[in-house]
């Protein structure tokens, strides 16, 4: 019996690989997967199951501590953490049909025979990107999981506890393990202590790659807008001489439509490198290929003869065709679908996944605040120590992470308009000035991503998390 | 009658002889002025692209060129300073890292003599990683985009006598000068001052009959003991090679942002006027005067976009090592101020309180050139309604309309997106600084 394997298009095809890995480790995401579903419903609930009986376990052991400060607050920053592994497990299990949604808006996007070269280009920057981001945030966290595992066995592996009949702080033994526990079996030693210790490297390498993984799904979206918006600045220009051959006489405007053979270096895009003004005559590339999603056609290949003055061609100063002068009016309506679809995209990740940020700021400023007081009370390089910087460090790269794709999308929506401005947009016809007059109005307002309307994930979000955690730490060690 | 004869006499002469002191105390105070800034009363003096960048000094100690006319000096020596400049600094930073870590281990273990160590290695390591990352950076992986983005600011700048008296050249090149002076006088101190408080130290010792011993220049911690002859002048010259190199590398990248940001807010400041200046007398032949202006107008419009790119450019290449920078002075301003005011000996204060001068001039010139070119990018949209706008037709307001909404848009100089580096930051630092301070003091009350 063969399996077709389907093909998967658009955003899917590009996050297959992060999608697959999210099933793998038990996330709710049935879609784009051949095979019987009952069966991966089957083991992502028992990974639910199991996770919610650790992160029980974790908040018995939590309960059953609460006479010794120090135990409490560090049974409390474990809970926290793993707070957020449960939080973000089950937001994508009951927002599944936003995931699906927002992988599907660009499913179908339009295309134009001059733009789609660049189109192909920027899009495979994204993938590049994208596939590298997974790739190290996938490698951090296992080796974050081996560190934890290691750390566990330097140390005493003891707590404080209050002895409440001689009323003072004695130390008890504990099993040697990676998270403070309850267990409904004594896992001091034997085979308990071995069972115990597997479950345990189990739960927090999936804890934390569920986690991550959603969080770089998310980055990975926002990476991909990003990328779109340097294509739609690229093709700025061209669409700026194309446009000016409408009414502006042009003596080279047989060039803008020649089609080049293959090996001549296109120059639809601007290097971002620092290089001096660049005269306006160069050649465009088109690729041969065009999109069957297209509405062109083959009507549009490259003609050959275009100066003629004859006069035929009415108000025309460059003597294009009725077709080519159809070509250059769809490049602009071009732009503008393509930037809308961006920022419908962009809205839609933003409905999506805004709430898990929410609650993700939420748990982490309860989390930092109690590390911050855990760190007031570090006397030396101990394991105590190093676990607490341990924490905090991953703590503020995991905000670090959202924060800086943000920041990268506001800063590249808000510089469209000087691409606009960058480009001989003066020479060009009416209709492109107004056109670069819309734009950049409309551009000025930045497209950013909010967390459910309460913040916009930006550096500033970062750098006001830092602040206050330094504050924090300064008023703490002050009381002490 | 004598007497009011003689009284109106005195009076006229007292008169007259204030006059003529008052005439004397202005001539002075002119001369003075003239002699203090060095200003040249001749305004036609032609002023070259290089006197802006008379940083290149000292860097070419080090071994790099940035302007084409110094590009024939035999420059190997010079780059294998640089090389060994580069991994002292190194080794002395890594140093300072394990040091800080070892100190820091003893304080936290509850020894509190290790206070001011620990703090003085943190302050060093801040400095000397910083100007490591500057070192680095700027002289070696971006050379060669500095000196493009120099070639490229040269091509705007006012070549003829006659311009440079209308764009007021020389209040810019005075400008720099101050800075240039300021900060070469006051590192130049604080390196004398360093060098010398452990002489003076030991001098007031057995002045005094105190036992004390030779103080190093930077309190590192050392395996061995430093007290024999050998081994102290072994690291008391060292230390002094190395903080020569860090005075040259930090003084020279500073001024070098100073100046580019300097030459380049000068021709946004250029062009400013140059917009405004359009204009045609309304006698003129309508159509033709703003065909000519509209002509103007696109080439001034390239040459706005081209700074801008400069701007953008510069920005990316300084961005990063700005915020390093303005990280490493906050603790170091505190930390600095704090061991002034410690009161342990007056050395202390003496040695603190120049080299916290020294911190705060650095990020001052930052911030101020940073804003100084914030303020004239933006002044491209006054210089633009300053224009004769109103006597022309829908297509140049629409031209006009376009270049002042981008010029809104200002060219700002970023700590790598965490903030714009103007007087507002400088200001941010500062407080900041200061909350860091009133915290140490107040956890360290002995």
């Amino acid at each position: 019996m063969q399996v077709q394997q389907p093909k998967y298009t658009g955003l899917v095809a590009d996050l297959l690989p992060n999608i697959r890995i999210m099933q793998a480790i038990g996330h709710f995401i049935f879609r784009y997967i051949t095979g019987p579903i009952l069966i991966r419903k089957l083991y992502s609930s028992v990974t639910l199951v199991l996770f919610l009986f650790q992160f029980v376990c974790i908040l018995i052991n939590l309960g059953a501590n609460t006479d010794e400060v120090s135990e409490l607050t560090a049974n409390t920053i474990t809970a926290l953490f793993f707070t957020h592994c449960i939080t973000k497990f089950i937001y994508v299990a009951l927002n599944a049909e936003g995931v699906y949604r927002t992988m599907g808006i660009w499913n179908q996007s339009n295309t134009h025979p001059l733009f789609a070269e660049s189109d192909a280009r920027y899009h495979s920057i994204a993938l590049s990107k994208m596939r590298r981001l997974l790739f190290l945030v996938t490698l951090t966290t296992c080796m974050i999981a081996v560190f934890w595992t290691t750390l566990t066995f330097f140390g005493d592996s003891t707590k404080l506890w209050k002895d409440k009949v001689a009323n003072e702080t004695i130390v008890v033994d504990i099993p040697r393990l990676m998270i403070k526990s309850w267990y409904p079996w004594n896992s001091m030693s034997g085979t308990f202590y071995y069972i115990s210790l597997a479950f345990q490297l189990y739960y927090i390498l999936f804890s934390m790659l569920q986690a991550n993984l959603s969080d770089v799904l998310f980055c990975s979206w926002v990476l991909f807008c990003c990328e779109q918006l340097q294509h739609l600045k690229g093709i700025m220009r061209p669409l700026m001489e194309l446009s000016a051959t409408l009414d502006t006489y042009r003596p080279n405007s047989a060039a803008l439509f020649r089609s080049i053979s293959a090996g001549s270096k296109s120059e639809l895009i601007l290097n971002d490198e620092m290089e001096n003004e660049k005269n306006s005559n160069y050649d465009m590339n088109i690729s041969a290929i065009y999109s069957t999603k297209a509405d062109w056609g083959a009507q549009y290949r490259a003609p050959t003869t275009l100066q003629n003055f004859n006069g035929m061609n009415g108000s025309n100063p460059n003597g294009l065709t009725k077709k080519q002068e159809l070509m250059v009016r769809s490049a602009i309506k071009y732009w503008v679908e393509r930037h809308k679809h961006v920022v419908r995209l962009v809205s839609a990740i933003g409905d999506t996944y805004g709430l898990a940020l929410l609650l993700h700021m939420l748990t982490s400023t309860i989390m930092l605040t109690l590390l911050a007081y855990q760190a007031t009370k570090i006397d030396g390089i101990t394991v105590f120590a190093l676990g607490v910087i341990g924490y905090l460090l991953y703590a503020l790269a995991q905000i670090f992470l959202f924060c800086i794709f943000g920041n990268r999308l506001i800063e590249e929506s808000s510089s469209v308009m000087e691409a606009a401005y960058s480009c001989h947009w003066y020479d060009g016809s009416e209709e492109a000035k107004t056109f670069v007059q819309i734009v950049c109005q409309q551009c000025q307002k930045a497209m950013t991503i909010s967390g459910a309307k309460f913040f916009t994930v930006s550096l500033d979000l970062f750098a006001s998390v830092l602040g206050a955690c330094v504050t924090y730490f300064m008023v703490l060690v002050q009381l002490k | 009658m004598e007497e009011i004869e003689t009284f109106k006499n005195f009076s006229h002469d007292l008169h007259q002889s204030l006059r003529n002191f008052k005439h004397f105390l202005s001539n002075f105070v002119t001369n003075l002025k003239s002699f203090l800034l060095k200003s040249n009363h001749v305004h036609s003096m032609f002023i070259a692209y290089n006197e802006f960048f008379k940083c290149e000094k000292i860097l070419q100690l080090l071994g790099c060129t940035f302007l084409p006319t110094y590009l024939e000096i035999d420059l190997s020596l010079r780059k294998f300073h640089y090389k060994i400049a580069c991994i002292g600094l190194l080794t002395n930073a890594i140093h300072g890292h394990i040091s800080f870590v070892i100190s820091g281990n003893a304080l936290l273990r509850g020894d509190k003599n290790y206070v001011f160590m620990f703090l003085e290695n943190l302050s060093v390591t801040g400095i000397f990683m910083t100007v490591l990352v500057k070192a680095f950076l700027l002289l070696f992986k971006h050379k060669n985009h500095l000196q493009i983005i120099i070639e490229r600011i040269e091509q705007y700048f006012p070549k003829s006598g006659t311009d440079q008296v209308v764009f007021k050249t020389d209040k810019y090149l005075k400008l720099i000068k101050t800075f240039y002076f300021v900060l070469v006088v006051h590192y130049s101190e604080v390196l004398l001052q360093f060098c010398l408080i452990p002489f003076l130290h030991k001098f007031w010792g057995w002045y005094f009959s105190n036992d004390v011993q030779w103080e190093p220049i930077l309190s590192l911690i050392y395996p061995f003991d430093q007290q024999q002859p050998i081994i102290y002048c072994m690291i008391y010259l060292l230390n002094f090679w190395l903080l020569m190199v860090l005075a040259f590398i930090s003084s020279a990248t500073d001024l070098l942002f100073a100046s580019m940001t300097n030459v380049l807010s000068m021709e946004f400041d250029n062009l400013a006027q140059i917009i405004s200046g359009i204009d045609w007398d309304d006698d003129d032949n309508h159509e033709e005067a703003e065909e000519k202006a509209i002509e103007k107008l696109k080439i001034l419009i390239n040459v706005h976009n081209d700074l801008c790119d400069i701007a953008q450019n510069l920005n990316n290449i300084f961005s990063p090592l700005l915020l390093i920078n303005m990280v490493a002075s906050i603790c170091s301003l505190c930390i600095f101020a704090f061991l002034a005011a410690s009161k342990v000996s007056n050395f202390f204060l003496i040695k603190y309180s120049a080299a916290f001068v020294g911190v705060f001039l650095q990020i001052y010139i930052h911030c101020y050139f940073g804003e100084q070119l914030t303020n004239s990018s933006n002044g491209v949209a006054d210089g633009v309604y300053n224009s004769a706008w109103y006597k022309a037709s829908p297509k140049f307001r629409k031209m006009a309309m376009m270049i002042m909404k981008r010029a809104q848009r200002e060219q700002k100089i970023r700590a790598w997106k965490f903030a714009n580096v103007n007087l507002n930051f400088f200001y941010w630092i500062v407080t900041t600084a200061h909350s860091y301070y009133s915290f140490l003091s107040g956890v360290y009350t002995h």
